[in-house]
């Protein structure tokens, strides 16, 4: 039992996270404009457009930034320091937050990443490792 | 101006001051609660203005993290027995009081008062020590769905815009460390505020990493501090002893988390700025002094950046070849900042005023055109003054 935070869905999450636990990362397109949104929502942010169908990311993304944690923020996250946060560009521009599963001194700016999965709780969590290591 | 009916309308265009200016005793204050530091701030800046209690009919406060009010504005009002005509509770992070200026500057405008008290503060060095405030601060800023989970500080949100600086725009970590060392030479010039021993380069770099790139000495303080404004009309301001002017005002807001920024790098300063400067009939290079956010190092590299004080990406250029120290080509944070002042970012607002003046001591430049920019959540919300002569 961690004492890290588990995501509380909301009603425009809870599908989400349902699919994390088949091991899919799904976002949402909108019919109108096209434009591809994270976090879920149930309206489209660029043209507010209340109507949207669900894409699957095939888990590929490139690291725009990241940190490395060295005071953790609450006591459930101190026995990891140091490790890595990241900005995480996936699909069509769209930036996912999350742990890079890998030593600190290895990670870069630019570093391709791929899509794994940490289990909370019981909910499946997203996160990332470097590819083709 | 304009006329209709034969009646005046000075609408926008009345030239609006600021008269007033108050700050509590800053520091680990036990023996003081929030709305104590609240009060403490009004009183002297009522009193700097020469003004009475009863000449004050607006008000505009922030909020308090360690003691939290559901109508704060109403509590302070309570508190020190006032009656307003206008009244103004407002959340927006460290922007707060600066976005507070501007709102009682359009609300003066309008007629509807004539001098606005804007006061934040808060106890954080003594509340955050009792409860769980750190974490109940850090748990608040990133999303509790799709950010916090991962575990960042809320100096990793800023640390995330720092990384992507130093590698996009190849920014080092001694321009970063730079910021820090000239907000503790110009504490230490003044001898004012929470830290004023000198520190160089190697001593930030020294200090102990908190979310890399960012170390210690490169966060804000925490400090039980508060302080306050007095914004005043035109006609008011002429029974005070000494006005200044607020000859621009802007806001910009973005979005509130940072993963969902567009681009990392680029800050809705450029909005809140561009509107200040264009109020005021003035441009960035017109700027003899300025009061920049500095909750972390990387920030003012980033205002510097939108506020137009040179290309994006050139910030860290700027600390090193331009320079902003008091006798750098545009001097930053003569007062010491949050980085060593006191950990609020109102005193930008004061240090502005005190630079018009011509009472900032020690680190008094010669200054007609003071700016001073405020920044809240990660580089979401800004607010920007521009201050000259009355
Ligand atoms: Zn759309």
């Amino acid at each position: 039992m961690s004492d890290k935070p588990v995501p509380r869905p909301s009603e425009d999450t809870a599908e989400f996270w349902d699919t994390c636990n088949d091991g899919r990362f799904l976002v949402q397109r909108c019919t109108d404009c096209g434009h591809e949104r994270f976090y879920p929502a149930a309206v489209c942010p660029n043209c507010w457009n209340t109507e949207w169908e669900d894409i699957e990311l095939d888990g590929n993304g490139s690291i725009e930034s990241f940190t490395i944690v060295h005071r953790a923020p609450t006591e459930a996250f101190e026995e990891e320091t140091p490790y890595v946060v990241a900005l995480v560009t996936m699909g069509s521009d769209m930036t996912v937050m999350a742990n890079v599963l890998a030593e600190p001194e290895e990670v870069s700016v630019g570093d391709a990443v791929e899509l794994t999965w940490e289990d909370r709780d019981g909910q499946q969590l997203y996160q990332f490792e470097l590819a083709n290591r | 101006m304009w006329v209709c009916d034969g009646i005046t309308h000075m609408g926008s265009t009345q030239q609006v001051a600021v008269t007033g200016i108050g700050e509590s005793p800053i520091g680990s204050l036990p023996d003081m609660d929030s709305i104590n530091l609240y009060a403490a701030a009004c009183l002297e800046a009522v009193d700097d203005a020469g003004l009475e209690k009863d000449d004050i009919d607006g008000l505009v406060t922030g909020y308090s993290l360690v003691d939290p009010k559901l109508m704060h504005s109403t509590v302070v009002t309570d508190y020190l027995g006032l009656n307003l005509a206008y009244n103004e509770s407002l959340r927006l992070g460290g922007a707060t009081p600066f976005a507070g200026v501007c709102h009682a500057a359009n609300a003066v405008r309008q007629g509807q008062c004539e001098n606005v008290i804007v006061a934040f503060g808060d106890n954080r060095q003594t509340g955050f020590k009792k409860g769980d405030g750190v974490s109940s601060l850090a748990t608040e800023v990133g999303h509790p769905e799709f950010e916090n989970p991962f575990g960042p500080m809320v100096p990793s949100l800023y640390a995330l815009i720092a990384q992507k600086h130093m590698a996009e725009h190849g920014t080092t970590a001694e321009e970063l460390a730079t910021v820090a060392v000239t907000c503790r030479e110009h504490a230490a010039m003044r001898g004012a505020g929470q830290q004023t021993e000198p520190i160089d380069v190697n001593d930030v770099l020294a200090s102990d990493m908190i979310s890399s790139p960012l170390h210690k000495l490169e966060c804000a303080l925490i400090s039980d501090c508060a302080g306050a404004v007095v914004v005043s009309s035109s006609e008011a301001a002429e029974e005070t002893p000494s006005p200044i002017e607020l000859t621009g005002y802007g806001e910009g807001h973005g979005s509130e988390y940072i993963h969902r920024r567009d681009e990392l790098l680029q800050t809705p300063a450029a909005e809140s700025g561009t509107t200040a400067f264009e109020m005021a009939d003035r441009t960035p290079d017109d700027v003899d002094v300025a009061q920049l956010y500095d909750c972390f190092t990387i920030t003012p590299l980033l205002l510097l950046e939108d506020l137009g004080f040179c290309e994006k990406g050139d910030g860290g250029q700027f600390v090193r070849e331009r320079g902003i120290t008091t006798d750098g080509d545009l001097p930053v944070n003569t007062h010491g900042g949050e980085l060593s002042y006191a950990g609020a970012g109102v005193f930008h607002i004061l240090e502005a005023v005190r630079q018009i003046r011509g009472d900032a001591a020690e680190t008094q430049v010669d200054a007609d055109l003071a700016l001073a920019h405020g920044v809240g959540g990660v580089l979401s919300t800004n607010a920007t003054l521009l201050m000259e002569g009355w």
